[in-house]
């Protein structure tokens, strides 16, 4: 996020990936790089400034890593393991996640909005200050999720629910929430309506 | 450059500490509070705060001042003349604040207040209450609610996609994500209201 390179290849405006000049577009030989890429991931721990705009992941394992200040924007992620990680500063807009597993993860201050979330779970999971405005979810659980100060406003729901969440000070104004079901959650702590609005 | 986004709950707003590699010279957006656990995130760095960003003088972003002013020598940066009794470097439109390497640039924003400013640095932009993710600033009567709409398409929208916005409550968004679904930026949605006095 603070730190990016842009693309090597002639005219392109886009976001270099960690460890190579090009953006995921222009990647000369895009299975090798993912094979590295995992490889890479594999053998740490903690991260920061892992840009990833662009690219598609599947079948990652990436359990109990932490990511700070990385720019993943556009991605897409598929049937990837994420239980147990942390990301800080994490921006995951307008990209795709499919059958991806959050739980006991810790997720501050990133931003998933506009983004496809089909088939997740955030089970255990911390999810603080992040933003999910205009997101699509669908066919995910949040249970005995902490969803403190987040914002899905103008987010669409379709077979989500909301068990036994902490949604204090978390937003969802302008949702359709046709399809979403609050059960055992706070939602009298949550803002729902735009005239109460008090930020 | 080092970026630590700080969350205050006394007035559920975010501050945030920019620091200059080389120099370890800091700056601080908003103070609104000082606690043991800001000094700890400063010192551990070996970070000397030597200018303080206001992005509005409401209570929440900068109650700290004080308690940060006996400690660190900084200097303050604010629309007003004067903050809680402390004189300031009157900060306008174009104005450059330097912190060691690191170069803000100033955007007056009113609207949410008369004396909003922001404050960019490389691609990341600091908007106080002027916009945070899905929402604009509250405005104390509709002048002051046009003032703000007009402030934030002519100076934020305005801004390259992926400029990420950190504002003073809530999570961090991106211009583009501003402009595509922020739908209190249309005319004809009604203010949010404040109760405070338009500075
Ligand atoms: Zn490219």
């Amino acid at each position: 996020m603070i730190v990016r390179q842009s693309c090597a290849a002639e005219g392109c405006g886009g976001i270099a990936v960690w460890n190579s000049a090009h953006c995921a577009a222009h990647l000369p030989d895009a299975a090798a790089y993912l094979a590295d890429l995992k490889a890479r991931l594999a053998g740490g721990s903690s991260f920061e400034a892992v840009h990833l705009s662009g690219i598609a992941l599947e079948g990652f394992d990436l359990s109990g890593k932490e990511f700070v200040c990385s720019d993943w924007s556009g991605a897409s992620l598929t049937g990837c393991a994420f239980t147990g990680v942390k990301f800080n500063l994490v921006f995951l807009d307008r990209g795709r996640l499919a059958r991806c597993r959050f739980e006991g993860a810790k997720v501050k201050w990133s931003v998933f909005a506009e983004t496809e979330i089909t088939g997740c779970e955030f089970i255990n999971t911390d999810v603080f200050r992040c933003n999910l405005n205009a997101a699509r979810i669908a066919n995910t659980p949040f249970r005995n999720a902490t969803l403190y100060s987040t914002r899905f406003i103008g987010a669409h729901f379709q077979a989500v629910e909301f068990e036994n969440c902490n949604l204090l000070r978390s937003h969802f104004e302008m949702a359709d929430l046709s399809g979403a079901r609050f059960s055992n959650s706070n939602t009298e702590e949550a803002f729902f309506d735009r005239e109460r609005i008090e930020e | 450059m080092r970026f630590f986004p700080h969350y205050v709950i006394s007035g559920f707003s975010n501050m945030y500490l920019l620091a200059d590699d080389e120099s370890r010279e800091a700056a601080l957006i908003d103070p609104g509070y000082f606690d043991g656990e800001l000094l700890k995130l400063i010192e551990s760095h070996g970070l000397t705060v030597s200018a303080v960003l206001v992005t509005h003088a409401h209570e929440s972003h900068i109650a700290g001042i004080a308690t940060l002013l006996r400690i660190y020598e900084a200097k303050i940066y604010s629309f007003r003349p004067k903050i809680l009794d402390y004189p300031t470097i009157p900060t306008r439109e174009g104005d450059v604040i330097r912190v060691g390497k690191l170069r803000f640039d100033v955007i007056e924003t009113p609207g949410h207040s008369r004396d909003s400013l922001s404050f960019r640095v490389a691609n990341l932009l600091f908007t106080g209450d002027t916009l945070t993710a899905g929402l604009t600033g509250t405005a104390a009567h509709d002048q002051a609610h046009h003032l703000l709409l007009s402030s934030i398409r002519k100076s934020i929208l305005t801004l390259p996609d992926d400029t990420i916005i950190f504002p003073g409550h809530g999570p961090p968004t991106r211009v583009c994500l501003e402009r595509a679904d922020n739908a209190m930026l249309n005319e004809l949605c009604p203010r949010s209201r404040s109760s405070s006095a338009f500075f």
